[in-house]
């Protein structure tokens, strides 16, 4: 069979073929293409960024995270965004799985030479994964695990003196979430998911550059750039949920492949209806931590006490205590700091190591 | 309070007994019996709670007339009628008499076949005839004067791989008949969106004469597109009318990808809705019976199509449009979903029930559509071939795992609203719904399908056969709604330089029609800037 000539460049060989439109291209081609389209993500509109702004990447060693490190440097660089990047990882304390990751993450710092802190679970809350999934069992565990770390990255980011947080969320997660929240009706939540930025009063931006990447373009621009990556699954995935909705995703997709960026399409035109918009809560602060919350004390909080107090999975239902103050020999979290003194607090690890592995030669 | 020292919410069952004894639990029915009468003995439970066959056959009615009746007094007409109050009470619980037609849409699935049964059966549709009700021999004052039973039928392009799917349309149009209720009974098929003579036809059916005045030829309408190219060129119509409109219906269909398929029918089935009910002067109400379950597979399905921003107009109860008939002006029509918070188990009861279940058939098989088995094809789970049909089953497996799927679903899409002003929008030629702002734009933004940096060689053109290349061809891709620009792109961008041949598709009536408006739309906005008017 000849060779067909690259759909784009019409003039090397084509090697793959793009999980999102079907075309035939060459690799290199494949790298522009991708890379083009998160700059579109970033730059359309007003733009996700300001000149001059700390971003801090979410960091899990994983591929979305390890690429959006990879394309978020050079495209810092070849379109002079200005920004000031720097690795932000969560430690969970699930052994066998993140220790495993967090090396990924420390050869990414070294690889792209950005400087990085980690921020453990046990430092913040005193408790790990591990810990929790012994108590509370197998089911429920992933609520506590994403409550405890939105918390943890808004303080790592708060303690690093960034205003912006970037997360590797791809097409096929919101997609996803979109799904999952009309099943679940989760209106609050379906009216926000499909923003590239989400912020409320007072919190750190998070932008999704990534919104339109498809996973499998992901892991195939990963794969042809050689990129490092830790691979497997959290050891805890579940029966969530969200498992229901991917399955879902996943056979749209092989009947058409445009059908994740339809819904997203869908997602962004939803729009509620004036009353129930009124209805939904305003935000306050945490009492006992300071972190913002829509309740007396926010879900971290709560989730902690009924961790502390020794319930399994009623914890997840415990109540508002309307106390500010915890009771007796239970471990709170520290006061949520948003502008902390960069300075006074712990330095991120020194980009100085990392500089010197330095990149293109 | 004060029972124990152990703080609320943390007691364990041990401790127990410092609180108060736990209450044996009573067994407040008897489930062999009927709850609403309790005294028949119960045939049904739904959701927990036991039926006889009266109860039942009344419940459903109840519910269906809470979804039916608010919708028929907000649409209610004149003010003069609502001040009347001596209307206002007769029937007490029916809703206010509102003369003219109403249109049902059979398909001949169990929903459908129910709805129809208990409007006749509880007397909402007149004879027709304009006879007076006498109230004391137990009649009851219909809703409406005269009831237009539609079915359109699908199986000349559906191929079944079992067995040729058969046209229902004598056995449903006997029943109907059979009910003596003078239902008009209007049976078309989907090729007639390709007939010139379907208006013609129609109003044949009805009793109307057969040319009304100021109405267009409409087979000078006809365009065709070729879907290979994504930009979607339109041409003039092919002078090959001499095919007959099964064919034309055929070759689309094959020109489509599989996956399309159920969608561009099912705008079919809508065109014909539309245009039935435009032609019949005193159409009031269109009813459609879908069920709960129907309805949460529209919202997914309609997500997964890209439809989200005309989701929320499709999904009401009451959608009223203003429908332009023959000599321009407007009439206001109101589709109607009476059967939205039934679900489809309850219908099948129902249907069991009253002995219809021989008359019934509810696999619709829009996913077995055109020619099958073609190279390139793709099969997804389950055999289906279309995200519709993916839907059905995978809301129909959630739903034993979750119940409350279906009812969860449907709240979250009735608390969506339509964002557009309605009147002002630009409709989709194919859809007749809203255009969502910028849709082609946003869509070639996310998937990019060229570089900027990278320089095409001249188009090495299309022409063969005299026809001409697509490049200075209007293009219908502009007009169509996202979802509708889902549906007819191409799966594949093919290469312009792979593709020689141009083919062009014919497409159905109605679209021509359409395309044929927004020009003269647009033609209309220009005028007065225009040089040379010749």
């Amino acid at each position: 069979m000849p060779p067909t000539p690259c759909s784009l460049c019409h003039t090397a060989r084509a090697l793959v073929k793009r999980p999102k439109t079907g075309q035939q291209v060459c690799k290199d081609c494949f790298f522009e293409v991708f890379e083009t389209e998160v700059h579109n993500t970033i730059v359309e509109g007003k733009g996700i960024f300001e000149r001059g702004e700390k971003v801090a990447i979410g960091a899990s060693g994983g591929k979305d995270s390890t690429v959006l490190a990879h394309v978020l440097s050079v495209l810092n660089k070849r379109y002079h965004y200005g920004l000031d990047l720097f690795l932000l990882s969560i430690d969970e304390g699930i052994t066998g799985y993140r220790d495993d990751s967090l090396e990924t993450v420390k050869q990414n710092q070294i690889e792209y030479g950005l400087p990085l802190k980690i921020l453990s679970y046990n430092e913040l809350y005193g408790w790990t994964m591990d810990k929790i999934v012994e108590q509370v069992g197998r089911r429920n565990n992933c609520t506590f695990c994403g409550v405890f770390r939105r918390q943890a990255l808004d303080r790592g980011a708060a303690q690093l003196g960034v205003d912006h947080i970037v997360t590797g969320h791809n097409a096929d997660d919101i997609a996803e979430t979109v799904l999952m929240n009309i099943m679940r009706g989760d209106i609050a939540r379906l009216g926000r998911c499909t923003a590239v930025t989400t912020q409320s009063e007072d919190t750190i931006k998070r932008s999704k550059p990534f919104k339109y990447a498809y996973e499998k373009e992901i892991v195939m621009y990963a794969y042809f750039k050689k990129l490092t990556y830790f691979s497997t699954e959290c050891i805890y995935s579940p029966d969530a949920y969200r498992g229901h909705a991917r399955v879902f995703l996943k056979d749209l997709e092989a009947i058409r492949p445009s059908a994740i960026v339809d819904i997203i399409h869908s997602g962004e035109s939803f729009q509620l209806e004036q009353s129930v918009q009124k209805g939904m809560k305003a935000m306050q602060t945490c009492l006992r931590c300071g972190y913002i919350s829509s309740n007396d004390l926010c879900k971290a909080c709560a989730l902690l006490e009924g961790l502390e107090a020794g319930l399994d999975r009623s914890a997840l239902r415990q109540t508002q205590a309307n106390s500010s103050n915890a009771p007796t020999g239970h471990r709170t979290i520290p006061m949520f700091e948003r502008y902390s003194n960069v300075g006074a607090s712990q330095p991120a690890e020194g980009i100085e190591k990392a500089v010197q592995a330095i990149e293109i030669k | 309070m004060s029972c124990g020292d152990i703080p609320d919410g943390l007691a364990t069952e041990e401790q127990g007994e410092a609180l108060m004894p736990r209450r044996v639990k009573v067994q407040r029915f008897d489930k062999s019996k009927c709850q609403k009468c309790r005294t028949a003995k119960s045939m049904y439970i739904i959701r927990n709670v036991t039926y006889c066959k009266e109860c039942f056959s009344h419940s459903l009615f109840t519910r269906l007339t809470r979804t039916l009746h608010p919708a028929m007094r907000s649409t209610n007409l004149t003010s003069s009628e609502l001040k009347n109050k001596s209307l206002a009470s007769i029937g007490g619980n029916r809703p206010l008499p509102q003369g003219g037609s109403v249109l049902i849409g059979l398909s001949g699935g169990s929903s459908s076949i129910a709805l129809l049964d208990i409007l006749v059966e509880r007397e909402y549709i007149g004879k027709g005839d304009g006879r007076v009700i006498d109230r004391t021999k137990g009649e009851k004052q219909p809703v409406w004067d005269r009831g237009i039973i539609l079915h359109v039928d699908f199986s000349d392009v559906i191929e079944n791989p079992i067995s040729k799917e058969e046209d229902r349309s004598e056995e449903l149009k006997k029943w109907v008949e059979g009910k003596g209720n003078g239902l008009v009974w209007v049976g078309l098929k989907a090729e007639d969106v390709y007939d010139g003579g379907l208006r013609k036809k129609i109003r044949g059916i009805v009793g109307l004469p057969k040319e009304a005045e100021g109405e267009e030829r409409v087979d000078g309408d006809g365009v065709a597109v070729d879907l290979k190219n994504p930009d979607l060129p339109l041409f003039p119509s092919s002078s090959s009318s001499s095919s007959t409109p099964i064919d034309q219906l055929r070759s689309i269909l094959s020109a489509l990808p599989a996956a399309s398929r159920p969608s561009f029918l099912s705008s079919i089935l809508d065109s014909l809705i539309t245009t039935t009910s435009q032609i019949i002067p005193d159409t009031k109400h269109i009813l459609l019976a879908e069920t709960s379950t129907r309805q949460a597979q529209r919202l997914i399905a309609g997500t997964a199509l890209g439809k989200g921003y005309t989701l929320p107009l499709d999904l009401s109860v009451i959608n009223k449009s203003s429908l332009s008939i023959t000599d321009g002006s407007k009439r206001d029509i109101v589709r109607l979903k009476p059967m939205k918070d039934i679900s489809f188990k309850e219908v099948a009861i129902y249907t069991h029930l009253r002995g219809l279940n021989g008359l019934v058939r509810n696999a619709r098989n829009w996913d077995n559509a055109g020619p099958q088995g073609r190279k390139g094809d793709s099969r997804g789970k389950g055999n289906t071939r279309s995200l519709e049909s993916l839907t059905e089953q995978f809301i129909a497996s959630l739903a034993v795992t979750h119940p409350a799927t279906v009812s969860t679903i449907n709240r979250t899409g009735d608390k969506l609203r339509f964002t557009g002003v309605k009147e002002d929008e630009v409709t989709c030629p194919v859809c007749q719904l809203p255009v969502d702002p910028n849709a082609l734009e946003w869509k070639s933004r996310t998937a990019l399908t060229s570089l900027p940096t990278k320089t095409l060689p001249q188009d090495i053109g299309a022409v063969t056969n005299g026809v001409e290349q697509g490049k200075d061809k209007e293009s219908l891709a502009k007009m169509l709604c996202y979802a509708c620009l889902t549906t007819f792109t191409p799966p594949t961008v093919v290469s312009k330089v792979a593709r020689t041949e141009v083919v062009p598709i014919q497409l159905p009536l109605w679209v021509g029609g359409n395309v044929r408006d927004r020009r003269r739309e647009m033609r209309e906005e220009i005028k007065g800037f225009l040089i040379d008017e010749e």
